[in-house]
């Protein structure tokens, strides 16, 4: 079954390739004029698209860029010259620790606010924990990374307040990332709760004489969990795919950043690799998805 | 809660793992910052500012500038002007060592300006080296060697020019001119040596770069031990690291100039920037080819009160394309100055008494730059020009500006080298039209024969009184609208000492830089 569904990924990766290539190859901006910056002459144009093969009909350029793909070289940029393979593999693992970090956030403190708003629905836990959310999902990423940083890093000198390295590097970008999931978890959790708390089993459940604590926490939450893990596997597939605000505010060096400046530059294969690095990223997170989904829930079974 | 289990699992563990400090975090060395990662730390790369400031720092050229835009000599100690302009000899200085400790020689530059040359490097801006004769032979592969290029034993070189070019030694100043130990290994790009105060010693992209001190330099090694590089692209971000004591400078941003001049007076230090902000006009497009409505446009808009307005005061109006900070600059020359009545009467003389629609492009993305387009389309609404702001991104209006497709667009200009030629033989020469700089495609046979008489000048004073009056004429025919030179205003640490804003960017090696206890 997952032989299957990894087989299936291959041609969505095929158009993704194909549909990035045609629409690169239309947008305006000319990746040769980007090189040549302000001053350039005729003659050293032409040299460029002769080096860089940009004369050779788009079939063969987009043959060409497969064959590599396949073998696994996604190309040199334009720009620097290096591996795109390489300066990827070199930024992924800081978007990844940033993600992760963000998501471990988000979840517990999404979903605990959740089940507790959940536990007395209207009660003042619940609407400070709805306020919360309210405000997560309203305040844009932009102030608010610039207010941690203010906050914590100019006025309290707690924290460093860009670039990568320890611990310590990684909470303020983590929070400003994660708090849009936190607040949407926080809400997804009490709505999928409150469905399972007033269903059958649960009134069972309480009949029979447990205790509310293995009520909500066991037999409430287990099955309150699906529609949660949908909203974290969508998140962590954004997230691992790079998050440029949070990225730029913070000086986090990953791929988020690496992008945009490709784009600025009309770098081509730098984009066309990220975007299909970024591709098989999204790809395999819903894949681990629907996994967990089955684990989640024994009724749910792939064939 | 067991599906949870392993995603939690795996991120605790990636967070433990990052749990290394970086390395080189500021200590008691230097830390600056570029906006965004250097293309490379291959000077024959360097077609951007932070590579250029980078390469300043590793690498050393036949010639330099100081901080104040001055010409030095670099590597070359002396050199010597033959035959009207077409010889140059550099003589090399003795005793100067790469960082491997090999000596340079005379083979290294010539391999040095051969490698920027080869069409293989890509480097897509070997138009310094291209005026030495034979150089556009080898660019183009028609031949294997450049012949203008002659060590003379081991001390000197001879460069041949196809024709005179008073600017040449300015042209070797430039990053891309910096001399590499040749051959150079297929990763020099990452792992660099050069000659410079500074020594290569880590490069992490997007995050930061550590240089550190080289004792032996023969300028004299720098004061500090180690300079680190942060790559930051948020100007509101730089300004807290700043704040926070973590950059030992830092450009003031722009919407905070008014509370840095009250908060920190004592540490900023401001310079007229060799840089220009205008409106570049095409004068083969419509209404434009009117001279009577470009210089109508001239005096329809107030520049002093953009500039203070949506710039900060952060300028000097420009009457003319020369910066004041550069020989031949000249701002008391007799402005348009603001007369929207002059502008709607010259209007009328040329035929549009009832205004006329023009489109302004502009880079969305650039947003100081950005507000200055919609202050000019109001100004201009005034007089009866009715103007459609076109937002593209940086690529895409460089592209239509550059093809000719651009009525007006907004555009800023950075000097490559501190000299007045910078500022019209691209702009305003009419073979420089389009991707040359020359976005006006301004033509007049005059100012290209005045020109090109300037760049064979070779007495500097003679030189300086022809580009003052190209500047003068070009001004009179209006092919931008001129809007300000901006001033730069940057701030220092209170511990940081002997820092200098640097006029042009490869004037800066922080060698004088240190921080007192």
């Amino acid at each position: 079954m997952l032989g299957r569904r990894l087989a299936l990924t291959v041609p969505t990766l095929f158009g993704v390739l194909v549909v990035t290539f045609l629409l690169l190859n239309v947008i305006p901006g000319d990746p040769v004029l980007e090189m040549v910056g302000e001053r350039a002459d005729s003659a050293t144009i032409a040299r460029l698209r002769a080096e860089l093969r940009l004369d050779d009909p788009l079939p063969v350029q987009f043959g060409h860029y497969l064959w590599g793909v396949v073998r696994g070289d996604l190309g040199r940029s334009y720009i620097t010259r290096r591996p795109i393979a390489r300066d990827l593999a070199e930024r992924f693992p800081k978007t990844a620790q940033l993600a992760l970090a963000a998501m471990v956030f988000a979840a517990l403190s999404g979903i605990t606010l959740g089940v507790v708003a959940a536990a007395r629905p209207g009660g003042v836990v619940d609407r400070f924990a709805m306020l919360l959310s309210y405000l997560g999902v309203s305040f844009p990423v932009y102030w608010v990374g610039l207010l941690l940083i203010m906050l914590f890093a100019v006025t309290l000198r707690w924290l460093p307040a860009s670039g990568s390295g320890g611990l310590a590097y990684l909470i303020l970008p983590a929070l400003t990332l994660g708090m849009r999931s936190v607040a949407f978890l926080a809400r997804m959790t009490r709505g999928a709760m409150l469905d399972v708390l007033s269903s059958d089993f649960i009134r069972t459940a309480r009949a029979k004489g447990l205790s509310e604590l293995a009520v909500v926490g066991r037999h409430a939450f287990r099955n309150a969990l699906i529609p949660v893990i949908t909203v974290l596997g969508l998140d962590v597939g954004n997230y691992l795919t790079g998050s440029l605000l949070t990225e730029t505010i913070f000086a986090w060096p990953g791929v988020g950043r690496y992008v945009l400046a490709a784009i600025e530059r009309r770098d081509l294969p730098a984009i066309q690799g990220s975007i299909l690095f970024m591709s098989v990223v999204f790809v395999l997170v819903n894949l681990l998805t629907d996994l967990l989904y089955a684990k989640a829930d024994p009724r749910i079974a792939y064939h | 809660m067991r599906p949870l289990a392993l995603p939690l699992c795996l991120a605790l563990t990636a967070l433990v793992a990052c749990g290394r400090d970086r390395a080189g975090a500021t200590g008691g060395g230097l830390a600056y910052y570029e906006s965004y990662d250097p293309r490379s730390l291959d000077p024959a790369l360097s077609t951007d500012v932070p590579t250029g400031e980078m390469v300043t720092c590793l690498f050393d050229g036949l010639t330099q500038f100081d901080a104040d835009g001055r010409l030095l000599p670099g590597v070359a100690d002396r050199w010597t002007v033959e035959r009207g302009g077409l010889r140059y000899v550099f003589h090399l200085r003795p005793g100067v060592k790469f960082h491997d400790g090999r000596p340079v020689t005379p083979a290294d530059v010539r391999a040095s300006f051969l490698r920027v040359l080869d069409p293989a490097t890509t480097g897509g801006r070997a138009w310094p080296l291209l005026p030495i004769a034979g150089a556009q032979d080898y660019a183009s592969r028609r031949a294997s060697d450049v012949w203008g290029i002659q060590p003379l034993g081991d001390t000197a070189v001879a460069i041949e020019l196809t024709e005179p070019l008073a600017v040449f030694p300015k042209f070797l100043a430039m990053a891309v001119a910096a001399i590499v130990p040749a051959p150079t290994a297929p990763d020099f790009g990452q792992n660099p040596v050069g000659s410079g105060p500074w020594k290569f010693v880590r490069w992490q992209h997007d995050d930061f770069l550590v240089f550190g001190r080289n004792p032996a330099y023969w300028g004299g090694a720098p004061q500090a031990d180690t300079l680190v590089v942060r790559i930051i692209p948020e100007p509101l971000t730089q300004a807290a690291e700043f704040d926070a004591g973590r950059l030992s400078v830092v450009e003031v941003p722009f919407g905070e100039t008014a509370r840095w001049e009250r908060e920190h007076p004592d540490l900023l230090v401001r310079k007229p920037g060799l840089r220009a902000v205008y409106v570049a006009m095409n004068v083969r497009r419509g209404a434009l080819q009117d001279v009577r409505v470009r210089q109508a446009i001239n005096y329809a808009v107030n520049v002093p009160e953009i500039l203070r307005t949506v710039w900060s005061g952060r300028g000097v109006v420009a009457r003319g394309a020369i910066p004041p900070a550069l020989p031949g600059g000249d701002t008391t020359r007799r402005g348009y100055g603001y007369d929207p009545a002059r502008a709607r009467q010259l209007l009328s003389e040329a035929g549009y008494p009832k205004g006329l629609d023009l489109e302004l492009w502009r880079t969305a993305t650039n947003v100081s730059l950005a507000r200055v387009a919609q202050a000019v389309q109001a100004d201009l609404e005034k007089v009866g020009i009715r103007v459609t702001i076109v937002d593209r991104e940086a690529a895409s209006m460089r592209e239509a500006a550059r093809s000719g497709k651009a009525d007006l667009a907004l555009l800023d200009w950075w000097a490559d080298y501190p000299d007045a030629e910078n500022f019209l033989y691209p702009l305003f020469f009419s073979g420089n039209a389009g991707i040359g700089g020359n976005y006006s495609f301004y033509h007049d046979p005059e100012t290209d024969s005045l020109l090109v008489r300037a760049r064979r000048t070779l007495d500097d004073s003679a030189r300086v009184a022809l580009y003052r009056r190209i500047d003068e004429r070009v001004y009179r025919g209006a092919p931008w609208l001129y809007l300000w030179f901006p001033v730069e205003l940057w701030a220092h640490r209170p511990d940081v000492r002997g820092w200098d804003l640097a006029l042009i960017f490869t004037g800066q090696r922080w060698t004088a830089v240190r921080r007192t206890p």
